[in-house]
C-alpha cells in the first residue's frame, strides 16, 4: 500500500504524509479517490493507529485531503498539493542558497551550479 | 487513564520502584523501556493489581486498581511466562477467562483462533514457545479488555506472528479504543508500534514522551569545523552532548535541543559541511543510558554504525 522506511529515524506520520502528497502530486491518487481506511493502514504496515491517525489529519489541515464525516478521507484538489511541494521545493531551495551563499559561494557560481543541474536533468 | 503517582515498590531490601510518576492517556500505545532489572515488569504487575504499592497509588480511570476486582476486569496482563497454562487446552482456557471477564466475546474468540491455527484440544505443554505466546493473545483480546499489558509479549513471536497479532491489537485499539503498555527489549517493535514510551533505569522514570516529540529534541550530528569543535569548546557555546567522536576531520556527536537551534550554535566554529541525522528510538535509548553511566554503551559504535545503513 505504501511503504515507509520503519529503520530511520524519521517519524513514521511524516514518512506516511510525505509518501500520500508524492502519490497526489504525481497523480499516482486521483482528486475525490478515498484514502485507504486508517485501519487498513495501520494493519497492513503493522504500525500503531494513531500514527496514521495524524498523518491523515495533517493532510487535512494543509488541505491536501478533505474528509467526509463517517466515510474517510478523500484526496483534494491536486493543485493544492503541488502548490505546497512547489512552496517547500522553494524553502528548500533558499535554505541552501542561504548556507551556501554563507559559505562564500560568489553569485555566478550558484548560476553555474543551476545550469550545471539543470543539464543534467 | 492510567496513573502511577510517588509510587515506590520494595522487595526486601530492594528498591524496584524509586517514587515514580506516570501517566499512560487511553486509547495510546506506551512503550516501556528499561535494562533488565529496571523495573519494568513490577510497573506491569502494579498496574494489573499484583501487587500493591508500599508507597503512592496506582489508578485506573480514576480507582486505585488494588483489591477492586471489578476494575481488574477491565484490565489483562500477558505475563512472559506461559508455565501456568501447560495443563490447559485452549477450549478450558476460554473456560476459564469467561468465569473472570464478563466481556470475554465468543465470537472474538473463534474468529482469532482460527487466524492462528491454534489446536483447541491439545494441552499447552504440546504447544511450541510461540504457540503457548498466542494462545494468550488470543484469549485476552476476546476478553476485551480496556487495558492490554504485555510483558516482553513480542518477544518469543516469529515476524509473520508479530505482524498477525499487532494486526489483531490495531483492531481493537480502533473498536474499542484499548489501551497498549508493552515492555520490550526490541526498541525497533516499540518504535513502530508506541507513540508514547518511558526509559526506566533502576527504578526511576529517566523520560517518558511522545517518541515522536522525543526524537525530535535530540540530534546526531556529523559536521567537519574550520574552528574547533572540542567536547569543551562545544559544551561552552551551549550545546548539551551525550556523545561525541572524531575521526580525522569529521566531528559526530549527540545533542539535545532542536535541529535548527544546534546548527545556529555551530556557525562560531564555521562549519565546512553540517549533516543532522535523524536518531533511530534505539540510539535515544542508548545515549541516555550512557549518559546514566550503564554498561549497555559499550557496544555504542557498532549499533549506531549499523542503524546508520
Amino acid at each position: 500500500m505504501f511503504s515507509l522506511d520503519l529503520k530511520g529515524g524519521v517519524p513514521l506520520y511524516e514518512q506516511l504524509y510525505s509518501r500520500i502528497s508524492e502519490l497526489i502530486a504525481s497523480g499516482a491518487l486521483e482528486e475525490d479517490d478515498k484514502l485507504p481506511a486508517v485501519r487498513e493502514v495501520a494493519k497492513d504496515l503493522g504500525i500503531n493507529p494513531n500514527t496514521v491517525q495524524k498523518a491523515y489529519r495533517n493532510l487535512e489541515k494543509d488541505k491536501l485531503t478533505y474528509s467526509v464525516p463517517a466515510r474517510g478521507s478523500y484526496v483534494a484538489k491536486r493543485a493544492q498539493t503541488i502548490n505546497l511541494l512547489r512552496e517547500r521545493a522553494l524553502h528548500e531551495f533558499n535554505m541552501a542558497v542561504l548556507a551556501a551563499v554563507e559559505r562564500g559561494l560568489s553569485k555566478d557560481e550558484l548560476h553555474a551550479q543551476i545550469n550545471f543541474c539543470k543539464e543534467g536533468m | 487513564m492510567i496513573a502511577l503517582k510517588n509510587v515506590t515498590k520494595n522487595f526486601d531490601d530492594f528498591i524496584a520502584l524509586d517514587n515514580v510518576e506516570l501517566e499512560i492517556n487511553k486509547g495510546t500505545a506506551f512503550g516501556l523501556l528499561g535494562s533488565n532489572g529496571a523495573g519494568k515488569s513490577t510497573i506491569l504487575r502494579l498496574i494489573s493489581g499484583i501487587y500493591s504499592p508500599e508507597n503512592g497509588s496506582v489508578t485506573v480511570d480514576g480507582t486505585a486498581v488494588y483489591d477492586n476486582p471489578a476494575l481488574l476486569e477491565k484490565i489483562f496482563f500477558i505475563n512472559d511466562e506461559t508455565i501456568q497454562w501447560n495443563n490447559f487446552t485452549l477450549t478450558e482456557m476460554r473456560d476459564y477467562f469467561k468465569t473472570f471477564y464478563d466481556s470475554f466475546s465468543d465470537e472474538k474468540f473463534e474468529s482469532l483462533w482460527k487466524v492462528l491455527e491454534l489446536p483447541k484440544q491439545k494441552k499447552l505443554s504440546m504447544f511450541s514457545k510461540g504457540m503457548k505466546r498466542q494462545a494468550v493473545v488470543v484469549c485476552a483480546l476476546s476478553c476485551r479488555p480496556d487495558y492490554l499489558l504485555l510483558d516482553e509479549a513480542f518477544d518469543g513471536l516469529d515476524p509473520t506472528m508479530r505482524i498477525i497479532v499487532k494486526r489483531m491489537l490495531v483492531d481493537e485499539m480502533l473498536d474499542n479504543n484499548m489501551t497498549t503498555v508493552i515492555s520490550s527489549h526490541n526498541l525497533k517493535e516499540i518504535d513502530e508500534f508506541c507513540d508514547t514510551a518511558g526509559l526506566l533505569h533502576k527504578g526511576k522514570v529517566v523520560f517518558n514522551r511522545e517518541l515522536d516529540t522525543l526524537k525530535s529534541d535530540i540530534q546526531k550530528i556529523q559536521a567537519a569545523f574550520e574552528g574547533d569543535a572540542t567536547v569543551e569548546t562545544l559544551t561552552k557555546a551551549g550545546l548539551q552532548l551525550l556523545h561525541h567522536t572524531k575521526s580525522g576531520s569529521v566531528v559526530q556527536f549527540i545533542a539535545r535541543g532542536a535541529r535548527d537551534e544546534i546548527i545556529g550554535k555551530l556557525n562560531q566554529f564555521t562549519p565546512k559541511f553540517v549533516d543532522v541525522v535523524p536518531l533511530t528510538l534505539e540510539e535515544v535509548f542508548i545515549y541516555e543510558m550512557e549518559v546514566l553511566g550503564y554498561e549497555y554503551a559499550v557496544g555504542i559504535d557498532g549499533l549506531a554504525r549499523q542503524s546508520n545503513k
